[in-house]
């Protein structure tokens, strides 16, 4: 899952992208909206957490310039907490807004829940054959029995569970894995497929060649 | 107040029917009186007449002391026949002695006889006495209770006097001559009469007032709706919308003239209000941030084992993030004070020379850290200042002057005596301000572009105000000066005493 946070104040924004990748997002950043508007416009982000008041361009106008072309969720994020701040930056298209100073646990809380809900999941748990996977508890089990992954096996392989019985190509999961500043090649990818088969079996991802990755749900 | 209504309305009125009440009782009181002692004058003056038309039949005529005559008619006036006897007008009928002729106080006695009819037909009626209080004659007209001798009436003669008593009025003339006269008449139809007048008389005095209270509360009322007026909108106001004005009608009038001022008062109070409700956000909104980074960075590294290098970093984005928010809060008591007109000065003799050497000196290592030079063109000027507070506020423009300087910039400071006026004057080598920048740059929490301050020290948005605040208490004043690209000139310029 990739982020896109737009913060213009430079430790918030250092401990919220911190966060955010301690939580096994890819996550991109941007100091001010203008930056930020462009990153959202040219990169398929899963969220865009965005400050309100900043310089240059504020949240309400990468709002609305955003909003112009698409759908990517947004999150609004500000010391302006009046009810009608809220109203608005809902009114605007926002899909979720949490007032600073916020409780860290709340923003991933937040963040996740208005991915859920983009994806068509809104439990936090999905059982895909017999791999259930708890993106909250950050869990993935083959049975009952919980499998240890790595950070970047398990985001891969929520990519994959969150468009089941979709073909999913090689840029989509490079995009949506790595954030901006990773020099990771694309053939990482094929070493996470590896991982995750070895793991759950041979047959938990299939392979569409020339298109991409599928899992299918039966 | 007690029992007393506490609208105005109602007080005025109450006051004005008072007064008019008054005035209406006096006058028909007045006009009463007028009318009953007309009346008893026209009385008066028909009493008076008979006495001086009886007087020529009774006065007292050497002639022969009279022979057994009897009073007439009045049968009840018997007892007195001795009274009569002696008292030669008191016969009212002569006894047939003689044929020839009547005498004359036979005469007299006939036409007395004819007047005493014609007056008891007028409802008067006549008494005489003798001197010595006998009673001569009374007429049959006349009360039993009057018929007694009147006491206290002067013997002497020649007197006329008035009074009422019993229920009628009389005149009584008395004179050695006559003796005492008395006319009289039931004052009993002037008095009918009269309260007769007194009930008319109230009854307009009621239907005046009664006509007063409903003109009174018309008028009351009519001169009064400005007032209200005024009171609902300062009550809509009171509720909370500060949008209200009174809708002012006459503006002519005193109450127009009150609206105007109660108007431009509200214009006041909003927008004094408006500034107070964005103030607070501000500051609040100002405050969030740093406390949203402690918040986050102490969550952040308290959520797992970290390396010490971990933790040493969210300690001091926390000890940064403090000392930001100890700032603003000072620069908010510092405004805070000055709003509430708590922002005193203690000011002393000094020379401004030193004080800005002094500042720029304190301001140096700052500047040299991106390599600018401050050059400084001052002037030895004495004057009388608070040399705290013009410090802070000398650190202020100069400490801008270096945030928003290029690299390797330069920084100009002079200090002039011009005319009556201490000028001071900080230029930058910055890029320059746009002029719709310029417009809000005392405003509190402006940043012009927090973006350029994000590689330095985060400002407050508080400086510029605080140093517009205390160059102000000093009775001078600040003004900013910029062109795009080439720099900003802050100038304040302070009275010379």
């Amino acid at each position: 899952m990739r982020v896109l946070v737009v913060e213009d104040q430079d430790d918030l924004r250092e401990v919220v992208v911190e966060t955010l990748r301690e939580e096994s997002f890819a996550v991109d950043e941007s100091a001010d909206g203008e930056e930020g508007l462009y990153k959202a416009l040219n990169w398929d982000y899963d969220i865009v957490v965005l400050d309100v008041m900043m310089p240059v361009m504020n949240g309400w106008e990468v709002l609305d310039g955003l909003r112009r072309e698409k759908e990517t969720p947004v999150l609004m994020l500000t010391a302006l907490d009046q009810v009608c701040d809220k109203v608005k930056g809902l009114n605007h298209g926002a899909d979720d807004y949490l007032a600073k100073p916020f409780d860290l646990t709340e923003l991933v809380a937040r963040v996740r829940a208005v991915m859920r809900r983009k994806g068509g999941d809104h439990c936090p748990e999905v059982t895909v054959g017999n791999v259930t996977i708890n993106t909250t508890a950050k869990i993935l089990r083959l049975g009952d029995k919980e499998v240890e992954v790595t950070a970047r096996e398990f985001a891969m392989a929520e990519l994959l569970i969150k468009h089941r019985d979709k073909v999913v190509t090689r840029d989509f999961l490079y995009d949506h894995l790595f954030d901006e500043n990773d020099e990771s090649m694309s053939n990482m990818l094929d070493v996470y497929v590896y991982k995750l088969r070895q793991k759950f079996g041979k047959s938990f991802i299939k392979t569409r060649r020339g298109q991409g990755y599928i899992l299918e749900s039966i | 107040m007690g029992i007393f209504p506490q609208s105005i309305r109602w007080r005025i009125q109450l006051w004005y029917l008072l007064l008019l009440a008054v005035i209406i009782a006096a006058l028909l009181v007045a006009f009463h009186r007028n009318q009953r002692e007309i009346k008893y004058q026209v009385l008066d003056r028909e009493l008076s007449n008979p006495i001086t038309r009886l007087l020529p039949s009774l006065e007292r005529r050497p002639e022969p002391p009279p022979r057994g005559r009897r009073l007439p008619r009045p049968s009840l006036l018997d007892d007195f026949e001795d009274e009569l006897r002696s008292s030669p007008e008191g016969n009212a009928r002569r006894s047939p002695h003689g044929g020839n002729g009547p005498e004359p106080s036979e005469r007299r006695r006939g036409n007395l006889d004819e007047m005493v009819e014609e007056l008891a037909e007028n409802k008067i009626f006549v008494i005489h006495w003798s001197r010595g209080g006998g009673l001569r004659f009374a007429s049959a007209n006349s009360p039993e209770e009057l018929r007694s001798f009147p006491g206290g009436v002067s013997r002497e003669g020649g007197r006329v006097s008035k009074k009422t008593m019993q229920g009628y009025r009389e005149i009584i003339h008395a004179s050695p001559n006559v003796g005492i006269l008395m006319v009289g008449a039931s004052v009993e139809p002037i008095e009918t009469d009269l309260s007769k007048l007194k009930t008319k008389l109230i009854g307009i005095g009621l239907l005046i007032v009664g006509g007063g209270f409903l003109v009174g509360w018309f008028l009351i009322g009519r001169s009064l709706k400005p007032i209200e007026t005024i009171s609902g909108a300062a009550h809509r106001i009171a509720e909370g919308d500060l949008s209200q004005r009174i809708k002012i009608s006459g503006n002519g009038s005193e109450l127009g003239q009150l609206s105007i001022v109660l108007n431009e008062t509200f214009e006041k109070l909003e927008t004094s209000f408006e500034h107070q409700v964005r103030f607070t956000a501000d500051a609040s909104h100002e405050m969030r941030t740093p406390i949203a980074v402690i918040l986050s960075k102490g969550q952040f590294a308290l959520s797992k084992e970290r390396s010490p290098e971990k933790y040493k970093d969210a300690l001091q984005t926390c000890v940064d993030s403090a000392q930001h928010m100890r700032t603003l809060t000072s620069g908010l008591l510092e405004l805070s004070k000055v709003d509430s007109g708590e922002f005193h000065l203690s000011p002393e003799l000094g020379n401004l020379e030193n004080l800005t050497s002094e500042a720029v000196k304190m301001i140096e290592p700052l500047a040299d850290e991106r390599g600018i030079k401050i050059k400084c063109n001052l002037q030895p000027i004495k004057a009388e200042f608070d040399p705290s507070k013009m410090r802070q506020a000398l650190l202020n423009l100069l400490a801008n002057a270096v945030k928003y300087n290029q690299e390797e910039g330069e920084i100009e400071v002079t200090l002039n005596k011009i005319g009556a006026e201490i000028v001071w004057s900080v230029r930058d080598a910055g890029p320059g301000m746009e002029s719709s920048a310029l417009k809000h740059i005392f405003e509190r929490f402006y940043q012009v572009d927090k973006a350029r301050t994000r590689t330095g020290r985060k400002g407050t948005g508080l400086g510029l105000p605080i140093t517009q605040a205390i160059v102000e208490a000093h009775g001078g004043t600040i003004s900013v000066e910029s062109e795009i690209g080439k720099g900003t000139i802050f100038q304040v310029k302070l009275p010379a005493y």
